[in-house]
């Protein structure tokens, strides 16, 4: 699977890890440790999938989802917390996570849903691009 | 409000719950650590069985991640734990310098998450109170989270004991935007009806950005 996975956790050494498993899996993984950084990273990289902490100190996890779903809407997230409350995950699957999972994680189950993720992403961009052509089709048939 | 919403909404047991609830996030993410550096380790070591060698060195750096995580989550269970024992005696004799470092610990996830730093300024000699312990840290950690909110980014909080001619004082600051805190948020019925309890008070010195808890004598 070559799919492209960002890992933004402010607790270093746990994104690190992350990151450095999934290089093991052959994704191509990266680190970064704020929202900031995450946005910066997105707006300017190929990102399929982003695997995001919800409790950040300069910005939450939440509002780092809605950033990168205003900047590449396509961009699936699944976060990650330590907090159990549902209201939390409610909140993040309303503002478009894909899948919200609690830390410590099983390593399968994430790498089943970075699967997932990026999958749906793919297909998403297929039907963008299949609908581009067809109206691409429908232009050059009226002229 | 009802009597059971009454019963939950209690101020001690608000307090109670936002202290487990921080540090046991805190457990979680050193677990979180643990667990994926372990997993690195069981990585490394099915490529060493299928013939790949990584650097000796890596699994070095991997288990020594490890370990400190684990001295992590242990300092962590056991202040959870002193805090819980400040319940054990309705009066006892603490050294407030003790208390401060133990509630400056259970903060720090809290204080981080504003982007604030807390540090507790050595005393020359012990600062004792004879007081309600659980009292006393429950206000303490009212004074804590309202000097977070007049902090600025980057602030370093200071915490400091001081023994005075009536009993002994707290200093929490400096704190950047204490002029600008309205003073709802500081006599909010919280801390209100718990002063009194052990004959403290609280002056905020708006001049020098900082808030003083005063402590009389108490006895029961």
């Amino acid at each position: 699977m070559d799919a492209t996975v960002l890992v933004v956790d402010d607790e270093i050494e746990f994104a690190q890890a992350l990151a450095e498993r999934l290089q093991l899996r052959r994704y191509n993984a990266s680190a970064c440790y704020g929202g900031k950084d995450a946005i910066e990273i997105i707006k300017h990289g190929a990102i399929d999938v982003v695997i995001l902490d919800l409790m950040m100190p300069d910005m939450d996890g939440i509002e780092t989802l809605k950033k990168i779903k205003e900047v590449k809407p396509l961009t699936e997230v699944i976060m990650l917390s330590g907090k159990a409350t549902l209201k939390t995950a409610i909140e993040g699957m309303e503002q478009g996570a894909f899948e919200y999972l609690t830390k410590p994680c099983d390593n399968d189950l994430m790498i089943g849903k970075i699967t997932e993720a990026s999958l749906r992403k793919r297909k998403q961009e297929d039907r963008i691009r299949r609908a581009m052509e067809e109206i691409e089709g429908i232009i050059l048939k009226n002229r | 409000m009802s009597k059971q919403g009454q019963y939950a909404h209690d101020s001690k047991l608000l307090f109670f719950g936002k202290i487990i609830a921080s540090a046991t996030h805190e457990i979680k993410n050193a677990l979180a650590v643990i667990n994926e550096n372990a997993g690195l380790v069981i990585d490394y070591s099915t490529m060493r069985s299928e013939g790949v060698s990584p650097d000796l060195k890596r699994f070095e750096t991997l288990a020594g991640r490890i370990v400190d995580q684990v001295k992590r989550a242990d300092k962590l269970l056991k202040n959870i734990n002193l805090f819980s024992h400040s319940l054990d005696e309705p009066l006892a004799t603490v050294e407030l310098n003790q208390i401060l470092h133990l509630l400056a610990a259970l903060s720090f996830r809290i204080a981080s998450m504003q982007g604030v730093t807390i540090q507790v300024l050595p005393s020359k000699t012990p600062v004792e109170a004879t007081t309600s312990p659980f009292i006393l840290i429950h206000i303490l950690f009212l004074c804590i989270e309202f000097a977070i909110q007049a902090a600025d980014k980057g602030d370093c909080i200071q915490l400091e004991a001081k023994k005075t001619e009536t009993g002994n004082s707290v200093r929490f600051g400096p704190l950047s935007k204490l002029e600008q805190m309205p003073d709802e948020t500081w006599h909010s019925v919280s801390i209100s009806e718990v002063l009194p309890m052990i004959k403290t008070g609280v002056i905020a010195d708006k001049e020098s950005g900082n808030i003083v808890l005063v402590l009389s004598e108490y006895r029961e």
